[in-house]
């Protein structure tokens, strides 16, 4: 199972590997639509990387609201795509 | 009416990731020939035992994002490539999107007056079946997770050998859908240097490449656009080698017994079918000439004709007597403004199947003769499908320039007494002519004349 640090390591690859990040600095509370500029296809590229850095399945039907996201939230959702692994 | 030139030429092949690599192996007659998978025959049985793998570029050394391979299929991405080269070559410069970083301004040219002209024979097959197999694979997986298989040996076996080739995520592609349509081949190349003039995918298998760069000559000749980037492009691949078993259980691919370098020999009278080629991508930019003079363009070579005609006879047989092949050629001729004597040089379909190179060989000696200069560059490459037209047009642009071509290779005993080129040693090319037959019955022909 993974720490935090390391799950929020391997979100920050999977973000840099699927949006144009530049001249911002990620955090966890940095905001996917606000700061990054993020839209649906955005998510769809980086669900589909969060997918192969985590080894997780992320379910098609995932409820969760993609406005308010923000780095923390996708911590918090590989973490509990692990716990229920 | 307006001339129209090639004034930019872009490769991605399997002997050589630029036009100019391209063209110099095929001056020395090299060619990249293997076994082909091993694990193939863990599936099927082959028939030809040979094909030309084709090695992809790193894209991210040529400036691509990580995300940009999940949402175009090789073949575009190649397209995208060898269109830069191509532009590169005949001067325009290039310049970053300042609102959109991932697209490229031509700077020179009125997006509105600039389109593109893609031949493919399927499209974004890769990313189809990429997608497809992943797909039940994790149902596979998921059913495995659930107890509705018995996880007996075997199945658990099978599953560990169908990991081995996914590395990717488990829910396949989502992009999968855009990348496998083929217009997206086209429209890739269109988002990617900003073009909003005609962007058009045109699918007529084997000779999309040299229809292509037909409509594309069509669209400046008649005052459509200044300028077209055109071409083909091919990528297929996939873990059981379903395209190349396609075309071996129709018999169409090479069974020659001897040495790999021997195998594909079209035009000599052992010839046994086709060599297999993973794909290629060949791009031409071609202008009008007023437009590519003002702004100071070189002309490497003209357009001055183009036909096509359909055999309306078998899908993937010639119509046997050629008559269709040998109306386009003397359509073709007539709008050229030209006579048979007037061609130096024809770069022949030439695939190395038993029937098209018998009637192919009969039909140029029928009507030009036995002093013409032939060739195949699919005796070098092997058969690249959609993208072979287009890199045979871009032979024909480099021998017209450096008034030499390629070899012929193979050819031991050749099946007519035709004018096969023996080296690649200077000589007189002034015109050259492409032909191409395509699956379906499609025939295409372009004619090409020094400057």
């Amino acid at each position: 199972m993974l720490d935090r640090n390391e799950v929020y390591s391997k979100i920050i690859e999977a973000i840099e590997n699927s949006l144009i990040v530049e001249n911002v600095e990620l955090s966890e509370e940095t905001h996917l639509v606000n700061d990054l500029d993020a839209d649906s296809i955005d998510f769809a590229t980086l669900f589909m990387e969060l997918e192969e850095v985590s080894d997780k399945k992320i379910p098609d039907d995932i409820d969760i609201s993609m406005k308010d996201i923000t780095i923390g939230d996708l911590v918090d959702l590989v973490i509990e795509l692990e716990s229920k692994a | 009416m307006t001339k129209v030139y090639v004034t930019g030429t872009g490769a991605i092949t399997s002997i050589g990731h630029s036009a100019s690599s391209f063209w110099n192996a095929c001056l020395d007659g090299k060619s990249n020939v293997e076994s082909i998978p091993v694990h193939w025959s863990e599936y099927w049985k082959s028939k030809s035992k040979y094909w030309s793998p084709l090695k992809l570029p790193d894209y991210i050394e040529h400036g691509f994002r990580k995300f940009e391979l999940k949402q175009n299929d090789p073949a575009a991405l190649n397209a995208i490539i060898a269109s830069k080269e191509a532009l590169k070559e005949a001067g325009f410069t290039l310049k970053t999107n300042s609102e959109r970083p991932l697209s490229i301004d031509i700077v020179e040219v009125d997006p509105y007056r600039i389109g593109v002209f893609l031949g493919t024979g399927a499209g974004g097959i890769q990313s189809l079946l990429d997608n497809y197999s992943s797909m039940l694979y994790s149902a596979q997986l998921e059913q495995n997770k659930t107890g509705e298989l018995d996880n007996s040996e075997i199945e658990i076996e099978i599953l560990a050998r169908v990991n081995d080739f996914f590395q990717g995520s488990k829910n396949g592609n989502v992009f999968s859908l855009p990348m496998f349509l083929p217009n997206s081949l086209a429209a890739s190349v269109g988002i990617k240097y900003g073009i909003k003039g005609p962007v058009n995918i045109e699918v007529y298998a084997c000779a999309s490449g040299n229809i292509a760069i037909g409509k594309a000559y069509q669209a400046i000749k008649r005052g459509d656009i200044d300028v077209a980037i055109a071409g083909g492009t091919e990528y297929v691949d996939d873990h059981y080698g379903t395209t190349f078993r396609g075309f071996d259980v129709l018999n169409t691919l090479t069974t020659y017994s001897g040495l790999p370098e021997h195998v594909n020999r079209p035009f000599d009278k052992d010839r046994k079918n086709f060599l297999f080629s993973q794909g290629g991508c060949g791009m031409v930019v071609l202008e009008n000439e007023d437009f590519c003079l003002k702004r100071g363009g070189t002309p490497l070579a003209e357009i001055v004709g183009f036909s096509e005609s359909f055999d309306a006879h078998h899908f993937m047989q010639l119509e046997p007597s050629g008559a269709e092949i040998r109306r386009l050629i003397k359509h073709v001729l007539t709008k050229s403004h030209l006579t048979p004597d007037d061609i130096s040089y024809i770069n022949a379909h030439g695939t190395g199947t038993l029937s098209n190179d018998q009637l192919e060989a009969k039909i140029i000696m029928d009507i030009f003769g036995c002093n013409v200069s032939v060739n195949s560059t699919k005796g070098i490459l092997g058969h690249t499908l959609g993208a072979s037209g287009a890199l045979e047009s871009i032979v024909c642009v480099k021998t017209l320039v450096e008034q030499r071509t390629h070899p012929c290779l193979n050819i031991d005993t050749p099946i007519l007494p035709l004018n096969f080129v023996k080296s690649s040693d200077c000589d007189t090319y002034n015109v050259a002519l492409n032909l191409s037959y395509g699956f379906g019955g499609h025939n295409a022909a372009l004619v090409l004349k020094s400057i």
